[in-house]
Protein backbone atom coordinates (compact mmCIF):
# COMPACT_ATOMS: atom_id res chain seq x y z
CA UNK A 1 0.00 0.00 0.00
CA UNK A 2 1.15 3.36 -1.10
CA UNK A 3 1.60 5.89 1.92
CA UNK A 4 -0.65 8.85 1.90
CA UNK A 5 -0.63 11.97 3.75
CA UNK A 6 -3.38 12.28 5.99
CA UNK A 7 -6.38 14.29 6.48
CA UNK A 8 -6.81 16.68 9.00
CA UNK A 9 -9.38 14.88 10.34
CA UNK A 10 -7.64 11.34 10.00
CA UNK A 11 -4.35 13.22 11.88
CA UNK A 12 -6.64 14.65 14.70
CA UNK A 13 -7.89 11.09 15.33
CA UNK A 14 -5.62 9.38 15.00
CA UNK A 15 -3.57 11.36 17.44
CA UNK A 16 -6.63 10.79 20.23
CA UNK A 17 -6.52 7.11 19.59
CA UNK A 18 -2.31 6.91 19.99
CA UNK A 19 -2.80 8.99 23.47
CA UNK A 20 -5.67 6.44 24.19
CA UNK A 21 -3.02 3.57 23.59
CA UNK A 22 -0.11 4.99 25.07
CA UNK A 23 -1.98 5.59 28.43
CA UNK A 24 -4.49 2.66 28.80
CA UNK A 25 -1.16 0.58 28.40
CA UNK A 26 0.76 2.49 31.08
CA UNK A 27 3.23 4.47 28.97
CA UNK A 28 1.57 7.58 30.39
CA UNK A 29 -0.44 7.87 33.37
CA UNK A 30 -4.29 7.34 32.53
CA UNK A 31 -5.81 10.52 32.86
CA UNK A 32 -9.24 9.83 32.33
CA UNK A 33 -12.18 7.47 33.62
CA UNK A 34 -11.99 5.62 30.14
CA UNK A 35 -8.14 5.36 29.60
CA UNK A 36 -8.34 4.29 33.72
CA UNK A 37 -10.83 1.30 33.08
CA UNK A 38 -8.73 0.36 29.79
CA UNK A 39 -5.77 0.19 31.82
CA UNK A 40 -7.37 -1.84 34.76
CA UNK A 41 -8.47 -4.10 32.08
CA UNK A 42 -5.32 -4.13 30.24
CA UNK A 43 -3.16 -4.83 33.06
CA UNK A 44 -5.31 -7.96 34.13
CA UNK A 45 -4.41 -9.72 30.84
CA UNK A 46 -0.92 -8.38 31.07
CA UNK A 47 0.17 -8.93 34.86
CA UNK A 48 3.68 -7.42 35.86
CA UNK A 49 5.17 -10.27 37.88
CA UNK A 50 8.13 -7.29 39.40
CA UNK A 51 7.18 -7.00 42.87
CA UNK A 52 5.81 -3.36 43.61
CA UNK A 53 7.53 -1.38 46.06
CA UNK A 54 6.31 -2.06 49.75
CA UNK A 55 5.02 1.32 50.22
CA UNK A 56 3.70 0.94 53.83
CA UNK A 57 1.99 4.14 54.23
CA UNK A 58 -0.46 5.85 56.34
CA UNK A 59 -2.30 9.05 56.85
CA UNK A 60 -0.34 10.09 59.62
CA UNK A 61 3.00 9.46 58.12
CA UNK A 62 2.08 11.04 54.58
CA UNK A 63 1.28 14.73 56.46
CA UNK A 64 4.01 13.77 59.03
CA UNK A 65 6.46 13.80 56.01
CA UNK A 66 4.88 16.12 53.72
CA UNK A 67 6.09 17.14 50.34
CA UNK A 68 8.99 15.18 49.61
CA UNK A 69 11.50 16.70 46.72
CA UNK A 70 12.71 14.84 43.85
CA UNK A 71 16.23 13.90 44.00
CA UNK A 72 17.91 15.30 41.05
CA UNK A 73 19.08 12.33 38.88
CA UNK A 74 23.11 12.15 38.67
CA UNK A 75 24.79 12.74 35.20
CA UNK A 76 28.38 11.60 34.13
CA UNK A 77 30.76 13.95 35.86
CA UNK A 78 32.68 16.05 33.40
CA UNK A 79 35.63 17.68 34.74
CA UNK A 80 33.94 21.40 34.73
CA UNK A 81 31.76 19.81 36.87
CA UNK A 82 34.14 18.00 39.08
CA UNK A 83 36.40 21.24 39.25
CA UNK A 84 34.24 23.79 38.31
CA UNK A 85 34.72 27.40 36.90
CA UNK A 86 37.92 27.56 39.43
CA UNK A 87 39.74 25.11 37.49
CA UNK A 88 38.71 26.81 34.25
CA UNK A 89 39.89 30.01 35.69
CA UNK A 90 43.37 28.69 36.96
CA UNK A 91 44.20 27.39 33.45
CA UNK A 92 43.00 30.70 31.34
CA UNK A 93 44.88 32.78 33.94
CA UNK A 94 48.11 30.46 34.77
CA UNK A 95 47.05 31.06 38.10
CA UNK A 96 47.60 29.63 41.50
CA UNK A 97 44.89 26.57 41.58
CA UNK A 98 42.59 26.42 44.97
CA UNK A 99 43.04 24.53 47.63
CA UNK A 100 39.79 23.13 46.90
CA UNK A 101 41.04 21.73 43.69
CA UNK A 102 44.31 20.55 44.79
CA UNK A 103 43.27 18.63 47.71
CA UNK A 104 40.79 16.99 44.81
CA UNK A 105 43.81 16.30 42.68
CA UNK A 106 45.75 14.95 45.57
CA UNK A 107 42.62 12.73 46.15
CA UNK A 108 42.31 11.55 43.12
CA UNK A 109 46.27 10.70 42.40
CA UNK A 110 45.65 8.66 45.28
CA UNK A 111 43.06 6.61 44.26
CA UNK A 112 44.68 6.03 41.27
CA UNK A 113 48.07 4.72 42.89
CA UNK A 114 45.76 2.48 45.07
CA UNK A 115 44.02 0.98 41.92
CA UNK A 116 47.30 0.08 40.53
CA UNK B 1 20.21 6.68 47.98
CA UNK B 2 18.22 7.64 51.50
CA UNK B 3 14.84 6.66 51.25
CA UNK B 4 12.49 8.80 52.75
CA UNK B 5 9.04 6.72 53.26
CA UNK B 6 11.10 3.79 55.08
CA UNK B 7 12.53 5.81 57.68
CA UNK B 8 8.89 5.48 59.84
CA UNK B 9 6.83 3.21 57.56
CA UNK B 10 8.16 0.26 59.05
CA UNK B 11 7.44 1.12 62.65
CA UNK B 12 4.17 -0.99 62.04
CA UNK B 13 2.86 -0.92 65.52
CA UNK B 14 2.05 3.16 64.78
CA UNK B 15 0.66 1.97 61.50
CA UNK B 16 -3.04 2.24 61.95
CA UNK B 17 -3.61 0.13 58.78
CA UNK B 18 -2.15 -3.11 61.01
CA UNK B 19 -4.54 -2.15 63.75
CA UNK B 20 -8.07 -1.85 62.10
CA UNK B 21 -9.66 -4.24 58.86
CA UNK B 22 -11.70 -1.38 58.01
CA UNK B 23 -15.13 -1.56 56.25
CA UNK B 24 -15.69 0.27 52.19
CA UNK B 25 -17.41 2.92 53.12
CA UNK B 26 -19.05 4.91 49.85
CA UNK B 27 -16.09 6.88 48.51
CA UNK B 28 -17.87 10.69 48.82
CA UNK B 29 -18.05 10.22 52.23
CA UNK B 30 -14.46 10.01 52.78
CA UNK B 31 -13.93 12.67 50.26
CA UNK B 32 -16.78 14.91 52.45
CA UNK B 33 -14.76 13.69 56.00
CA UNK B 34 -11.00 14.53 54.64
CA UNK B 35 -12.23 18.06 53.28
CA UNK B 36 -13.61 18.80 57.22
CA UNK B 37 -9.95 18.06 57.91
CA UNK B 38 -10.05 21.02 60.01
CA UNK B 39 -13.04 20.48 62.15
CA UNK B 40 -12.12 16.88 62.63
CA UNK B 41 -8.74 15.68 62.10
CA UNK B 42 -8.86 12.09 64.06
CA UNK B 43 -11.88 11.44 61.22
CA UNK B 44 -10.39 12.90 58.13
CA UNK B 45 -7.47 10.68 58.93
CA UNK B 46 -8.66 8.20 59.48
CA UNK B 47 -10.84 8.25 56.01
CA UNK B 48 -7.69 9.51 54.06
CA UNK B 49 -6.38 5.54 55.39
CA UNK B 50 -8.85 4.10 53.69
CA UNK B 51 -8.57 5.95 50.75
CA UNK B 52 -4.94 5.42 50.57
CA UNK B 53 -5.71 1.61 51.44
CA UNK B 54 -8.00 1.59 48.27
CA UNK B 55 -5.66 3.53 45.96
CA UNK B 56 -1.85 2.60 46.44
CA UNK B 57 -1.96 -0.27 44.49
CA UNK B 58 -3.50 1.35 41.65
CA UNK B 59 -1.24 4.26 42.05
CA UNK B 60 2.16 2.25 42.58
CA UNK B 61 1.01 -0.04 39.40
CA UNK B 62 0.16 3.01 37.05
CA UNK B 63 3.47 5.25 38.59
CA UNK B 64 5.87 2.02 38.03
CA UNK B 65 5.02 1.62 33.93
CA UNK B 66 5.05 5.33 33.82
CA UNK B 67 7.81 5.60 35.01
CA UNK B 68 9.44 2.32 34.08
CA UNK B 69 9.63 3.42 30.57
CA UNK B 70 12.87 5.75 29.98
CA UNK B 71 15.35 2.96 31.72
CA UNK B 72 15.77 5.34 35.00
CA UNK B 73 13.19 3.76 36.83
CA UNK B 74 14.09 3.89 40.67
CA UNK B 75 11.72 2.49 43.13
CA UNK B 76 12.80 5.93 45.81
CA UNK B 77 10.98 8.20 43.02
CA UNK B 78 7.99 6.02 42.64
CA UNK B 79 7.37 5.85 46.75
CA UNK B 80 7.69 10.02 46.62
CA UNK B 81 5.53 9.97 43.92
CA UNK B 82 3.48 7.87 45.30
CA UNK B 83 3.60 10.15 48.51
CA UNK B 84 3.00 13.57 46.84
CA UNK B 85 0.20 12.27 44.73
CA UNK B 86 -1.68 11.29 47.88
CA UNK B 87 -0.60 14.05 49.77
CA UNK B 88 -2.53 16.36 46.95
CA UNK B 89 -5.41 14.83 47.29
CA UNK B 90 -6.12 15.09 51.07
CA UNK B 91 -5.27 18.98 50.74
CA UNK B 92 -7.84 18.84 47.54
CA UNK B 93 -10.50 16.46 48.88
CA UNK B 94 -13.16 19.46 49.23
CA UNK B 95 -12.53 19.48 45.03
CA UNK B 96 -13.52 15.77 44.68
CA UNK B 97 -17.27 16.07 46.52
CA UNK B 98 -18.86 16.10 43.26
CA UNK B 99 -18.37 12.28 42.35
CA UNK B 100 -21.41 12.16 44.62
CA UNK B 101 -23.24 12.92 41.35
CA UNK B 102 -22.22 9.97 39.80
CA UNK B 103 -24.56 6.78 39.74
CA UNK B 104 -21.93 3.66 40.73
CA UNK B 105 -19.04 3.50 42.81
CA UNK B 106 -16.86 2.05 40.13
CA UNK B 107 -17.68 5.55 38.24
CA UNK B 108 -16.62 6.91 41.33
CA UNK B 109 -13.30 5.37 41.80
CA UNK B 110 -12.31 5.72 37.92
CA UNK B 111 -12.89 9.68 38.48
CA UNK B 112 -10.39 9.38 41.30
CA UNK B 113 -8.02 7.58 39.76
CA UNK B 114 -7.91 9.55 36.69
CA UNK B 115 -7.30 12.62 38.78
CA UNK B 116 -4.57 11.00 40.62
CA UNK B 117 -3.20 10.06 37.04
CA UNK B 118 -3.33 13.87 36.27
CA UNK B 119 -1.53 14.53 39.59
CA UNK B 120 1.25 11.62 39.17
CA UNK B 121 1.59 12.82 35.47
CA UNK B 122 2.76 15.98 36.77
CA UNK B 123 5.00 14.31 39.69
CA UNK B 124 6.00 12.42 37.45
CA UNK B 125 7.81 15.12 35.24
CA UNK B 126 9.46 16.82 38.08
CA UNK B 127 11.71 13.57 38.89
CA UNK B 128 13.28 14.19 35.19
CA UNK B 129 13.23 17.91 34.98
CA UNK B 130 12.62 19.47 38.15
CA UNK B 131 9.63 21.77 36.33
CA UNK B 132 7.96 23.55 39.24
CA UNK B 133 8.23 26.97 37.53
CA UNK B 134 7.10 25.27 34.16
CA UNK B 135 3.73 23.92 36.47
CA UNK B 136 3.44 27.71 37.96
CA UNK B 137 2.88 28.42 34.53
CA UNK B 138 -0.24 25.41 33.81
CA UNK B 139 -3.36 26.21 34.83
CA UNK B 140 -4.62 22.50 35.93
CA UNK B 141 -7.77 23.48 37.22
CA UNK B 142 -8.68 21.21 40.30
CA UNK B 143 -11.60 18.90 40.10
CA UNK B 144 -13.67 21.51 41.97
CA UNK B 145 -13.08 23.73 38.49
CA UNK B 146 -13.39 21.09 36.24
CA UNK B 147 -17.01 20.59 37.19
CA UNK B 148 -17.89 24.75 38.29
CA UNK B 149 -18.35 27.04 36.26
CA UNK B 150 -17.03 30.72 38.01
CA UNK B 151 -19.33 32.08 40.28
CA UNK B 152 -21.77 28.48 40.69
CA UNK B 153 -23.20 28.16 43.89
CA UNK B 154 -22.25 24.96 46.05
CA UNK B 155 -25.47 23.02 46.03
CA UNK B 156 -23.77 20.72 43.75
CA UNK B 157 -26.80 18.17 43.70
CA UNK B 158 -28.35 20.76 41.23
CA UNK B 159 -25.27 20.60 39.13
CA UNK B 160 -25.08 17.94 36.50
CA UNK B 161 -21.73 16.49 35.84
CA UNK B 162 -20.27 17.94 32.48
CA UNK B 163 -18.90 15.63 29.85
CA UNK B 164 -15.98 17.11 29.50
CA UNK B 165 -13.44 19.87 31.29
CA UNK B 166 -10.98 22.02 29.76
CA UNK B 167 -7.39 22.19 30.70
CA UNK B 168 -5.42 25.53 30.00
CA UNK B 169 -1.95 25.97 29.53
CA UNK B 170 0.20 28.48 28.10
CA UNK B 171 3.24 27.65 25.47
CA UNK B 172 6.43 29.49 25.25
CA UNK B 173 5.37 32.48 23.86
CA UNK B 174 2.84 32.80 26.75
CA UNK B 175 -0.65 32.04 24.57
CA UNK B 176 -2.92 30.28 26.71
CA UNK B 177 -3.97 27.17 25.10
CA UNK B 178 -6.84 24.96 26.17
CA UNK B 179 -7.15 20.97 25.65
CA UNK B 180 -10.59 19.33 26.46
CA UNK B 181 -10.74 15.86 28.53
CA UNK B 182 -13.37 13.83 28.33
CA UNK B 183 -14.91 12.82 31.80
CA UNK B 184 -17.94 10.59 30.53
CA UNK B 185 -16.93 7.08 31.27
CA UNK B 186 -19.94 6.26 28.95
CA UNK B 187 -19.19 8.39 26.13
CA UNK B 188 -16.23 6.69 24.12
CA UNK B 189 -15.53 9.73 21.67
CA UNK B 190 -12.06 8.18 20.71
CA UNK B 191 -12.02 6.88 23.97
CA UNK B 192 -11.67 3.30 22.93
CA UNK B 193 -9.10 0.73 21.10
CA UNK B 194 -10.31 -1.73 19.33
CA UNK B 195 -8.26 -5.37 19.69
CA UNK B 196 -7.04 -4.99 16.26
CA UNK B 197 -6.31 -1.03 17.07
CA UNK B 198 -4.04 -2.36 19.76
CA UNK B 199 -2.29 -4.93 17.96
CA UNK B 200 -1.04 -2.54 15.24
CA UNK B 201 -0.12 0.57 17.73
CA UNK B 202 1.58 -2.35 19.60
CA UNK B 203 3.67 -3.44 16.61
CA UNK B 204 4.05 -0.23 14.99
CA UNK B 205 5.06 1.63 18.64
CA UNK B 206 7.86 -1.75 18.69
CA UNK B 207 9.07 -0.71 15.70
CA UNK B 208 10.56 2.43 16.84
CA UNK B 209 13.70 3.35 18.22
CA UNK B 210 14.06 4.10 22.00
CA UNK B 211 14.70 7.58 21.43
CA UNK B 212 12.13 8.16 19.07
CA UNK B 213 9.84 6.62 21.93
CA UNK B 214 10.64 8.34 24.54
CA UNK B 215 10.80 11.78 22.67
CA UNK B 216 7.25 11.58 21.72
CA UNK B 217 6.42 10.17 25.10
CA UNK B 218 7.79 13.58 26.38
CA UNK B 219 5.61 15.43 24.27
CA UNK B 220 2.43 13.17 25.73
CA UNK B 221 3.50 14.20 28.76
CA UNK B 222 2.94 17.82 28.15
CA UNK B 223 -0.92 17.43 27.37
CA UNK B 224 -1.76 16.49 23.86
CA UNK B 225 1.60 15.77 22.26
CA UNK B 226 1.69 19.01 20.38
CA UNK B 227 2.65 21.63 22.71
CA UNK B 228 5.95 23.04 22.96
CA UNK B 229 8.26 21.49 25.56
CA UNK B 230 9.30 23.24 28.24
CA UNK B 231 12.61 24.49 27.60
CA UNK B 232 14.33 22.21 30.81
CA UNK B 233 12.31 19.18 29.24
CA UNK B 234 13.82 19.79 25.55
CA UNK B 235 17.46 20.56 26.82
CA UNK B 236 16.80 17.11 28.72
CA UNK B 237 16.15 15.13 25.26
CA UNK B 238 18.97 16.59 24.11
CA UNK B 239 21.45 16.29 25.89
CA UNK B 240 20.61 12.00 26.68
CA UNK B 241 20.31 11.49 23.26
CA UNK B 242 22.74 14.05 21.71
CA UNK B 243 20.68 15.91 19.34
CA UNK B 244 20.10 19.30 18.73
CA UNK B 245 17.05 21.32 19.58
CA UNK B 246 16.22 21.48 16.17
CA UNK B 247 17.13 18.42 15.32
CA UNK B 248 14.85 17.28 18.44
CA UNK B 249 11.84 19.08 16.75
CA UNK B 250 12.46 16.94 13.83
CA UNK B 251 12.62 13.69 15.13
CA UNK B 252 9.02 14.49 16.66
CA UNK B 253 7.35 15.38 13.61
CA UNK B 254 8.99 12.57 11.95
CA UNK B 255 8.02 10.17 14.26
CA UNK B 256 4.72 11.65 15.12
CA UNK B 257 3.82 11.14 11.16
CA UNK B 258 5.25 7.50 10.56
CA UNK B 259 3.65 6.05 13.35
CA UNK B 260 0.37 7.92 12.04
CA UNK B 261 0.54 6.50 9.02
CA UNK B 262 2.02 3.01 9.34
CA UNK B 263 -0.70 2.28 12.11
CA UNK B 264 -3.40 3.70 9.40
CA UNK B 265 -1.64 1.63 6.92
CA UNK B 266 -1.44 -1.68 8.53
CA UNK B 267 -5.18 -1.42 10.10
CA UNK B 268 -6.76 -1.17 6.44
CA UNK B 269 -4.11 -4.06 5.33
CA UNK B 270 -5.77 -5.83 7.72
CA UNK B 271 -9.35 -5.03 7.15
CA UNK B 272 -9.71 -3.12 3.86
CA UNK B 273 -13.25 -1.36 5.28
CA UNK B 274 -11.29 -0.10 8.32
CA UNK B 275 -12.64 3.80 9.10
CA UNK B 276 -11.42 5.63 12.07
CA UNK B 277 -14.67 6.03 14.51
CA UNK B 278 -15.87 9.30 15.48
Amino acid sequence: MIPHDLTEDEEEKISRKLEFYLRSTGHLFPVTPAQVDAFEEYMASHPDFTPLPEFKLSAEEILERGYIEYVPKAKPLTAEDEYGEGFKAAARNKGDLTEDILKKMKEDQEKGKKKK
Amino acid sequence: MIDPLMTSANQSENNPKNKIKKIIRPLEDLMLEMSLKDDDRVTALKAFDEIIDRFEGYLGMAGRKALFRNNTYDPTDLKTLVNNTFLHLYHNAENLLHIETLDTEHKKESLIKSWLGTVAGREAAKINGVLDDYYKKIQLKDFADRYKEPGANDDIEDEPVPEKIKIETYNDEGECQSVEINLDINNDEGESLTSEEMIVFTEVLNECTDREKEIILTYYDYLDGRKHLPPEESKRLCDTFGILPDNLNHIKNRTFKKIKQKSLERMRIKNPDYRLRE
